[in-house]
């Protein structure tokens, strides 16, 4: 039986992407929800639990991440400057600093350690992912010139 | 917004939705909803569907300036 190239017009390819756009970010944050509802339950040092989801979320999210540096994109409304990147980061590192935090409460039933956890993973995150960003930032610039100095005549 | 001379020549040439599908090479709910202003075709599509009803680009999809901001 021979292949057709595509069963599909341009509205339903067009339809297409959205609908598995849509599938994707679906998978993506129930991904990381899934993740740490395990790691509530479970345990924290259980990392073999939460192992499957951790490697397919991380391919998703490099795979992700690759494709628009590779594509020039950065995002739909953030500007790729030190002020977001420091906003984004601040953000970050405060949201999984608390969701940890209660993670840890519920595990170990002691506030000071959660305290102790939300101050501990905020900082190591914020350092981190200001880091990633920054040099994310810095190789996006890289790519667009180059992109840009490909599409000249 | 609709594209009503689109349905005029389409209905001066005797065709359905689906003729016109066919011979375009798309679904004729592509065409509905080309008609109906929900879908914006590509360029390919477009001259393929000019071929099908016999007319050009400028007949079938040119908008004055002033009739596009009425319709905004």
């Amino acid at each position: 039986m021979k292949m057709k190239k595509t069963n599909l017009d341009e509205r339903q390819e067009e339809q297409l992407l959205h609908i598995e756009e849509k599938g994707c970010w679906f998978a993506f944050w129930a991904l990381l929800v899934s993740m740490f509802v395990q790691m509530a339950v479970f345990g924290m040092g259980k990392f073999q639990y939460i192992a499957g989801e951790w490697v397919v979320f991380m391919c998703l999210a490099l795979y992700l991440a690759v494709s628009c540096m590779r594509a020039g994109i950065w995002d739909r409304h953030l500007k790729p400057n030190g002020k977001t990147n420091f906003l984004v980061s601040l953000g970050a590192a405060v949201v999984f600093g608390a969701v940890l935090a209660v993670v840890s409460y519920f595990n170990f039933h002691e506030w000071q350690a959660a305290l102790i956890t939300f101050f501990l993973i905020a900082i190591t995150l914020f350092i981190t992912i200001f880091a990633a960003l920054s040099l994310s930032v810095f190789l996006y610039k890289k790519q667009v010139k180059a992109l840009e100095e490909a599409a000249e005549e | 917004m609709r594209n009503l001379k689109m349905k005029f020549r389409r209905i001066e040439l005797g065709m359905s939705q689906a003729d016109l599908a066919k011979q375009a090479g798309v679904t004729r709910q592509t065409i509905s909803m080309i008609e109906a202003g929900e879908f914006n075709p590509s360029l390919k599509l477009c001259l393929a569907i000019c071929r099908a009803l016999k007319t050009t680009l400028n007949d079938l999809f040119w908008e004055e300036e002033e009739h596009e901001n009425e319709e905004n």
